[in-house]
């Protein structure tokens, strides 16, 4: 009997809850609403418990939008750090597809041209390389152009439309060096000196997907030694979010510095530090840094412990052991905010936040081996 | 003269934000975004998303914050900027990037202040507008937020289930009934009741706090 009560009792309980939310909720009859009404008019309490319960259903609702809405946003924070790590672009890719398979014809006939062209070329290339100050091995230069002149010769057969490639003498590359992406939208920074020459620039990389563009001097100073490449290809769309940030403020002494350069055809790894706030000869331009540097490391981007760009390598001195020199990077802003008259882009082109400040090396690497690249540079032009 | 001054600022932040966005692939200006967002458009909702996140984590990151607190409080100013252009009324009356900076800087500066660290200064990047104490609800919000969050956990099932289900997920009783195994809707409704009034206890418990 008691028993029995209890339950009534509770289930007048569960009754009022749940007129209550159907009240609240629209969802009554129109003469459950009228006697619910009624009895509203009556009581204060009731009144009360009404309004305290639609507004927790209210901020249990508000609740599970803020959840979902947060959900999206998880979603989308992890797809912003997984753009920075996949390569560069793809559509570049397809279309590199795209012409391979209308020219297959001609570059399979380009390619047996070269293959005898190349004997007699050879030779010269031999001379070059040894006029060349380069650091690497005979056998290496040997294979490395050899590539060169069939890439080259490929490229021709691209631009001409009949394959009269007999005719075309194929320029062999001069130098090389190191650029690296200061802009999304395709720009570049390198060492004025080593485009001064150039009639015409490729940089390229092998890293995670190869990718080969035409690059051409933007906007240079002679003064601090630095030339903005911008690519001119149409096939490029633009660089993924560049990870490093740009530190302009002074870089102490014995400061772990690194850089990733393409003195010969794969990137290499330097360590050191800085060794002295100026240059060479006292150049205030540049710091002194302990990076063992070959030729072709000009270009190359000098990093902090914490992946912050600090300056670029320019140079060494060819009587001290291990002095290398590097632009320190306020003069690579100065260039780029100078740059920035001609493109607005330039103006936010670099990211305040430096994403791979927390990585462990090799993955800061990996982050940073897409914006780095190898700098051909061609003293004499193609003819066409 | 005061309308025609506040017009002119308008116009200038318009300009600038146009070439701010120039780096994104597609560029979008305010008035876009703000519009595509009240037509919940998630597309504008991910732009602005992706926009501003390095600049607050530069701004937390630069005072003594960790990258998991940056991500923290930039959710939490996108989610009161999401509610506020909810809002029929509310009308933005700077760039998006100055609301969710200053947003993030006085939840951070709260935060900091919890945490004991707070120096009486912290290092600024971006202009930032003072809120007024009646445009302040969003730190109430915040509270609010995390006190639910931390309710439902305590809940404990089956009651956070039938709960989400039938508040969050607008469920019938006779579908939370059958699946969560009741003979029949009364059972489930009797359940969900008990549920309600217990959620509303650890509530405000974690609420006050």
């Amino acid at each position: 009997m008691i028993n029995n009560t209890f339950t009534r009792l509770k289930m007048s309980f569960v009754d009022k809850y749940e007129t209550i939310e159907g009240y609240i909720n629209g969802v009554l009859s129109e003469e459950e609403r009228l006697r619910f009404e009624e009895q509203l008019a009556k009581s204060d309490s009731l009144r009360k418990e009404v309004e305290s319960h639609r507004a927790f259903a209210e901020q249990l609702r508000w609740y599970g939008k803020r959840q979902t809405l947060k959900e999206q946003m998880d979603l989308l924070h992890q797809e912003m750090t997984v753009t920075t790590s996949t390569p560069v672009t793809t559509a570049t890719k397809t279309s590199w597809k795209h012409t391979w398979k209308r020219h297959l014809y001609t570059v399979a006939v380009a390619a047996s041209v070269a293959l005898v062209t190349v004997i007699g070329i050879l030779w010269n290339v031999r001379n070059y390389s040894s006029l060349e100050n380069k650091q690497i091995g005979y056998y290496q230069a040997l294979k490395k152009d050899l590539d060169e002149v069939i890439a080259t010769q490929r490229d021709l057969v691209e631009r001409s439309e009949e394959a009269k490639v007999k005719a075309l003498p194929v320029p062999p590359v001069n130098s090389t060096a190191t650029a690296f992406a200061i802009a999304r939208q395709g720009y570049l920074i390198t060492n004025y000196h080593v485009v001064k020459d150039a009639r015409a620039m490729f940089i390229e990389t092998k890293e995670s997907t190869p990718q080969r563009w035409r690059v051409e001097v933007f906007h240079k100073d002679k003064e601090s030694d630095l030339a903005l490449l911008k690519i001119v290809d149409t096939t490029f769309t633009q660089f993924n979010y560049l990870p490093y940030s740009l530190r302009t403020e002074m870089a102490a002494l014995g400061e772990e510095v690194f850089t990733l350069a393409y003195p010969r055809d794969d990137m290499v790894y330097g360590e050191g530090a800085v060794s002295s706030k100026t240059g060479f000869e006292g150049d205030t331009i540049a710091y002194q840094i302990s990076i063992p540097v070959n030729p072709g490391n000009s270009g190359s981007p000098l990093l902090d412990e914490r992946g912050h760009l600090i300056g670029m390598i320019s140079g060494k001195n060819t009587k001290e052991e291990g002095a290398a020199y590097a632009i320190k990077a306020k003069y690579i802003q100065a260039l780029v905010d100078s740059a920035s008259v001609k493109d607005e882009a330039l103006r936010t082109s670099l990211p305040r936040y430096n994403q791979i400040q927390y990585l462990k090396r090799p993955k800061q690497i990996e982050q940073l081996q897409d914006f780095v690249f190898e700098l051909k540079i061609y003293a004499q032009t193609f003819s066409e | 003269m005061y309308t025609s001054r506040d017009h002119t600022t308008l116009k200038s932040n318009h300009i600038s934000t146009k070439i701010n966005s120039m780096n994104q692939a597609v560029s979008y200006t305010d008035e876009d975004l703000v519009r595509g967002i009240r037509e919940n458009d998630n597309r504008m909702l991910s732009v602005v998303y992706k926009k501003h996140f390095s600049m607050i984590a530069h701004f937390i990151l630069q005072n003594s914050g960790t990258e998991q607190e940056a991500k923290d409080i930039y959710q939490e100013a996108i989610m009161v900027f999401y509610e506020k252009l909810q809002e029929e009324h509310f009308l933005l009356t700077c760039q998006i990037k100055t609301f969710i900076y200053s947003v993030c800087r006085r939840l951070w500066l709260k935060r900091l202040r919890e945490k004991g660290k707070y120096v009486g200064k912290v290092d600024d990047y971006e202009a930032f507008i003072v809120f007024d104490e009646t445009t302040t609800d969003f730190e109430e919000k915040e509270k609010q937020f995390s006190s639910m969050a931390k309710a439902l956990d305590k809940l404990g099932e089956p009651c956070k289930t039938i709960i989400k289900d039938f508040y969050l997920k607008n469920l019938s009783m006779q579908t939370i009934a059958e699946k969560m195994g009741y003979t029949n809707a009364a059972n489930a409704k009797n359940q969900k009741y008990k549920c309600f009034l217990r959620l509303k206890k650890i509530f405000f418990q974690c609420y006050d706090q």
